[in-house]
C-alpha cells in the first residue's frame, strides 16, 4: 500500500511557442485525496487533459515528463482511454443520456449479461440483465449516500443528482484507482457539497484516491489531504493540509505581484451614469445573478471572475443574446425593454469577445467592418441618388473615417479593402474596437479586449481605451480575466463569484483579497 | 467552375448546331426571349441567398401570386402593356401578403430554410389546386368548357398579352431581332436589385446572411431584414412570373408551377453563386448559359438520338446542378 497510485515528474506542455505547464511533480498515495488550485490558465485543466489522455494533448505534440500510474509507467500515445489504467473522470459538463434510467446511465458499457451462453458467438447481441444491473446501480447510488430509485429517467433528475450519478458511473468501473473531480461543487448548493464530501471521505477509505479540482477553497481546506497551487503553469506550493491557512492560499493562488497603477485617481464627481438592479442573465455556463450596480460616469470599471462566473454575462444579457431580467437604467432612463438598437442609439455600445463569430464580418472588409454600424444605425457614411430616392454608400467619406481611425489605432494593412479574414488577431481586435469608437458611445462595455492578441497590440487597444475615456469622457467597462490589466487600467474592479457580486475592489487592493473575492464559494440560499 | 463546364458543353452544343445546318440566327433570337424570360426569376433568389435563407426552393409561393394577379387581368379581359402592368401590379401584392406568413415560417426554421421551403412550395400548390377549381372567375376562357366553373389547367393568353414584351420596341437587323423592350424590363429590375445591395438597407441584408450574430450585436432587427428580403424575393417571383407566361402564351395552373424552383436554382448556381452569396452577374452569366443548352439541347437530340431524350438530359442536367453545388459548398465549408 505505500506505492502512490499516480506520480508525476517533470510534467510540462507547450502549445506551440507557449509554455502552459512547467515541470509538475507530485505523487499520490492510494486513499489520498490532493487538491488543485489556480485561477483562469494557471494550467489546471491542461494537466487534467494530460493526465485523462485527452485528444487534445495528443493533437498538439503530447507533454514531457513521465506520468506513473500505480507504478506502472503511462502510455504518452494513449488516446481517451484513462479507463484500462484505472481513472476515472468527472468533466464540470455532464456526460449523461437523459432518456436513459439512472441505471442504464451506470452501466452503460459495462452490463451485465443473462447467460454467458454462446457468449463468443453472439459477442454484442446477448440479452442485458437488466434486474442485476438495476441492483447494482443502486448498490453504487447507496455507497455514495443517495437515495434515489434507479430506475428514474435521468432526465428528470435534479444537477446535483446527475453529479453523483456522474461518480457513482466512474466507480461502477471495475478496479477504479483514481477519480477525477473537475470542479464537482460549482453547480451544488451547500448541502449537496457537503453531502457529497462526505461521500468522498468515505470512498477514499475503500483505498480510491482522489483529484479534486475547486475554486472554492473552504471546501479544499475541508475535504483535502494535499493541496497543489498552480499560477502560471508553474508549482507555487505543494502543501500538507493544515501547515496553510486560507489566507495564504488565496495569496498563493492569485501571486503577490507589484503592479503600478495608471489610473490612480479620484473621480471628480460620483454621478452615476447607470444602474443595474437584480440584472440576471441566463446565459448557460456563464450565468449571472442578483447584479446590482452603479457605474459611474467616466470611470474606467472592471469586471472580473474566474471563467465560467458570470463576467461576460453582462455583455451578452445588453446586447439581448440571452433571456434577461432585472432593471436597468442608464442617463436617467429606463432602458430595461429597449431593443439593442435603442440602446446603442442612446448611447451604449458593446463590444463582445467573440472577434470571429460576433464581432466581425469576416469576409468583408476593413472599410466595411468599422463604417458598418453607424452606416446602418445612423445612416452615416450615406449620400442620396436618384433625388433621394435611393441612399446609397458614400465612400469619400467612409474613407476619409476610416482612415482616421486605421492611423489612430494602427491597423496594419495593405488597403482599406483588405478582407479582413486575412488580418492577424490584433488588427482584427482594433477593427472592432474602431467600429465601436466610431458610434462615439457615453458608455461602452468591452469583453476581453486583449484575448490572443501579441502584445504590442495590446497595449495600443488597451492605450486607445484609455485615451477615449480621458479625452472623450466615456465611460469604460471592461470585462476581463486579465486581472493584471484591470489593475493598472480600472477605478474600480468588481469580482464576480458563482453568478453573483462577490467584491468590489480598489485595483490596489491586495492579493489575498482578491484571491478571497474570486473563491468566495456557496450561495448560502441554496439555489 | 460550374460555369466553365457548361459553357464549354454550350460551346459543344453550338458546333454540333452549326455541324446540322441549324438556322443559328432563329436560335440567336430565341436565346435572348428564353434568358429574359426566365431571368427574373432566377433574380428573384438572390435576395434570400443573400440574407442566409438560402436558395429558395419555395419559388411556387411567389409564382403562384403573379398568376392570381394574371387571373384577374385575363378575367377582366385586361390586353396588351396595360394587362400587364395590372397583373404584375396585383401579383406584387399578393406576393407581399404571402411574404408575411412564408417569411415568418422560415424564420422560425432558421438553418433549414432550404428543405422547409422546398416542403412549403410542395404543399401550398395542392392548397392552391382548391382555389384554382373553386374561384368564381367568370370569363369564359378560363373556365372549363364543359360544366363552366373552375379555372383550366391552361389558358392561352393570345387574345390579351402574349409577346406583349418580346415584341415591344424589339429592333430587327435582317433576321436578328432584338426583344430591346424585353430587354429592358430585366435590365431595369436587374439594376435596381444591384443598386438596392448598394444601400444600408441592401447592405444589411448581406450582413445578416453572412454572421446574423454580428447583425444582431450591431443594434440590427434580424428577423425585420430576413423578413424584407422575403417580401423582395417574392415580388419579383410574381412579376417573373408575368413576364414568363407572356413569353410562353399561357397560363399555367394546378401542378405547373411545382418544380419551377429547381431550373432557376440550378441556373444561379452554374452562374458562380455560392450556398451564401448570389450577385446579378451570375444570374445574368447562369440564366442564358443554363436556356442557351435547353433550346439547344432540344433540336439537337432530336436531330441526333431519340426525340425523347432532350428531356431526361434537361433533368440530369437541372437536378445535377444543385448536387454538385450542395458538394462544393460543403467541401469549401458553408460555415467556414
Amino acid at each position: 500500500m505505500n506505492k502512490p497510485i499516480l506520480e508525476l515528474n517533470h510534467v510540462g506542455k507547450h502549445y506551440g511557442q507557449h509554455e502552459v505547464l512547467k515541470d509538475i511533480n507530485f505523487s499520490l498515495m492510494p486513499g489520498k485525496i490532493l487538491g488543485i488550485i489556480g485561477a483562469n490558465g494557471s494550467g489546471k485543466s491542461t494537466l487534467m487533459n494530460i493526465i485523462f489522455g485527452h485528444q487534445v494533448i495528443k493533437n498538439t505534440g503530447g507533454y514531457t515528463g513521465v506520468i506513473k500510474v500505480d507504478g506502472q509507467r503511462m502510455d504518452v500515445n494513449y488516446e481517451g482511454n484513462a479507463t484500462q489504467y484505472g481513472i476515472g473522470m468527472v468533466h464540470q459538463e455532464f456526460a449523461l443520456f437523459p432518456k436513459l434510467t439512472i441505471a442504464e446511465n451506470i452501466k452503460l458499457g459495462n452490463e451485465n449479461i443473462v447467460k454467458d451462453f454462446a457468449k463468443h458467438v453472439l459477442k454484442d447481441y446477448l440479452l442485458i440483465d437488466h434486474k442485476k444491473d438495476q441492483m447494482e446501480a443502486q448498490e453504487k447510488l447507496e455507497s455514495l449516500g443517495l437515495e434515489i430509485d434507479a430506475s428514474m429517467l435521468v432526465d428528470h433528475m435534479s444537477i446535483s443528482v446527475k453529479q453523483f450519478i456522474e461518480i457513482a458511473r466512474e466507480l461502477d468501473r471495475n478496479h477504479l484507482k483514481l477519480l477525477i473531480l473537475d470542479e464537482p461543487t460549482a453547480v451544488l448548493n451547500d448541502k449537496d457539497s457537503q453531502l457529497l464530501i462526505t461521500a468522498l471521505k468515505k470512498l477514499v477509505k475503500k483505498g480510491i484516491s482522489v483529484l479534486f479540482i475547486s475554486h472554492r477553497l473552504e471546501e479544499v481546506m475541508c475535504l483535502c489531504d494535499h493541496l497543489l497551487v498552480l499560477r502560471d503553469g508553474e508549482t507555487v506550493g505543494y502543501y500538507e493540509n493544515g501547515s496553510i491557512t486560507l489566507d495564504q492560499l488565496a495569496i498563493e493562488m492569485i501571486g503577490e505581484k507589484v503592479q503600478k497603477t495608471v489610473s490612480n485617481r479620484a473621480l471628480d464627481t460620483k454621478e452615476v451614469q447607470m444602474r443595474f438592479e437584480n440584472f440576471q442573465v441566463d446565459y448557460p455556463g456563464e450565468a449571472l445573478e442578483n447584479f446590482s450596480l452603479e457605474i459611474y460616469k467616466g470611470e474606467v470599471l472592471g469586471i472580473t471572475s474566474l471563467s465560467g462566473h458570470g463576467k461576460l454575462a453582462v455583455a451578452k444579457g445588453l446586447i439581448g443574446f440571452y433571456p434577461t431580467r432585472g432593471a436597468i437604467h442608464m442617463n436617467g432612463l429606463d432602458i430595461t425593454n429597449l431593443t439593442y438598437q435603442e440602446k446603442i442609439t442612446k448611447g451604449l455600445y458593446v463590444l463582445c469577445e467573440d472577434r470571429k463569430n460576433v464581432g466581425l464580418l469576416l469576409e468583408h472588409s476593413i472599410g466595411e467592418n468599422i463604417v458598418f454600424t453607424a452606416q446602418q444605425l445612423y445612416r452615416k457614411y450615406s449620400k442620396p441618388h436618384f433625388g433621394g430616392l435611393m441612399k446609397l454608400y458614400d465612400k469619400a467619406s467612409a474613407d476619409k473615417a476610416v482612415s482616421k481611425y486605421c492611423e489612430q489605432l494602427d491597423i496594419v494593412c495593405r488597403s482599406h479593402q483588405q478582407v479582413v479574414k486575412t488580418l492577424s488577431g490584433g488588427n482584427q481586435q482594433k477593427v472592432c474596437l474602431a467600429r465601436s469608437l466610431s458610434l462615439e458611445p457615453d458608455i461602452l462595455f468591452v469583453s476581453e479586449p486583449t484575448r490572443g492578441i501579441d502584445i504590442a497590440a495590446k497595449e495600443k487597444v488597451l492605450q486607445s481605451l484609455i485615451e477615449s475615456n480621458r479625452k472623450d469622457k466615456m465611460t469604460l467597462v471592461i470585462a476581463s480575466s486579465e486581472l493584471e490589466e484591470l489593475k493598472r487600467l480600472c477605478d474600480r474592479i468588481v469580482v464576480l463569484s458563482e453568478g453573483r457580486i462577490s467584491a468590489i475592489l480598489s485595483p490596489d487592493a491586495s492579493a489575498k483579497e482578491f484571491g478571497l473575492a474570486f473563491s468566495k464559494g456557496g450561495s448560502s440560499d441554496g439555489l | 467552375m460550374a460555369y466553365k463546364i457548361i459553357a464549354g458543353f454550350l460551346v459543344l452544343l453550338v458546333a454540333l448546331a452549326f455541324h446540322l445546318h441549324m438556322d443559328m440566327i432563329v436560335l440567336l433570337n430565341l436565346s435572348f426571349i428564353k434568358f429574359a424570360m426566365n431571368g427574373l426569376l432566377v433574380l428573384s433568389l438572390i435576395p434570400m441567398l443573400n440574407a442566409g435563407m438560402g436558395m429558395n426552393f419555395g419559388l411556387p409561393v411567389g409564382i403562384t401570386a403573379g398568376l392570381i394577379g394574371m387571373c384577374i387581368a385575363v378575367n377582366f379581359k385586361l390586353t396588351g402593356l396595360v394587362g400587364l402592368l395590372i397583373s404584375a401590379l396585383l401579383g406584387g401584392f399578393i406576393a407581399l401578403a404571402f411574404s408575411e406568413v412564408y417569411g415568418r415560417i422560415l424564420i422560425a426554421v432558421k438553418g433549414r430554410e432550404e428543405i422547409a421551403s422546398t416542403f412549403i412550395g410542395f404543399s401550398f400548390i395542392p392548397l392552391m389546386n382548391f382555389f384554382w377549381s373553386l374561384v368564381p372567375f367568370s370569363n369564359r376562357q378560363m373556365l372549363y368548357p364543359i360544366g363552366g366553373s373552375g379555372l383550366r389547367p391552361r389558358i392561352g393568353l393570345n387574345p390579351y398579352f402574349t409577346s406583349t414584351l418580346d415584341q415591344l420596341w424589339s429592333i430587327k437587323v435582317g433576321n436578328f431581332v432584338l426583344p430591346f423592350g424585353l430587354l429592358l424590363v430585366y435590365g431595369i429590375i436587374a439594376g435596381l436589385i444591384h443598386y438596392f445591395f448598394k444601400t444600408t438597407s441592401g447592405k444589411s441584408i448581406c450582413a445578416v446572411g453572412e454572421n446574423d450574430a454580428f447583425a444582431k450585436a450591431s443594434g440590427l432587427n434580424v428577423k425585420k431584414i430576413k423578413l424584407l428580403s422575403v417580401r423582395i424575393s417574392l415580388v419579383i417571383a410574381a412579376v417573373g412570373i408575368v413576364v414568363y407566361a407572356q413569353s410562353f402564351g399561357f397560363l399555367e395552373l394546378y401542378d405547373a408551377p411545382l418544380m419551377m424552383a429547381f431550373p432557376a436554382v440550378s441556373a444561379l448556381l452554374i452562374g458562380g453563386a455560392s450556398a451564401k452569396k448570389g450577385t446579378i452577374i451570375h444570374a445574368i452569366i447562369g440564366t442564358y448559359l443554363f436556356q442557351s443548352i435547353y433550346l439547344l439541347s432540344v433540336p439537337i437530340a432530336n436531330e441526333l438520338l431519340l426525340p425523347e431524350i432532350s428531356e431526361i438530359v434537361r433533368n440530369i442536367i437541372t437536378n445535377g446542378i444543385i448536387l454538385y453545388a450542395l458538394l462544393i459548398s460543403e467541401k469549401g465549408g458553408r460555415y467556414a
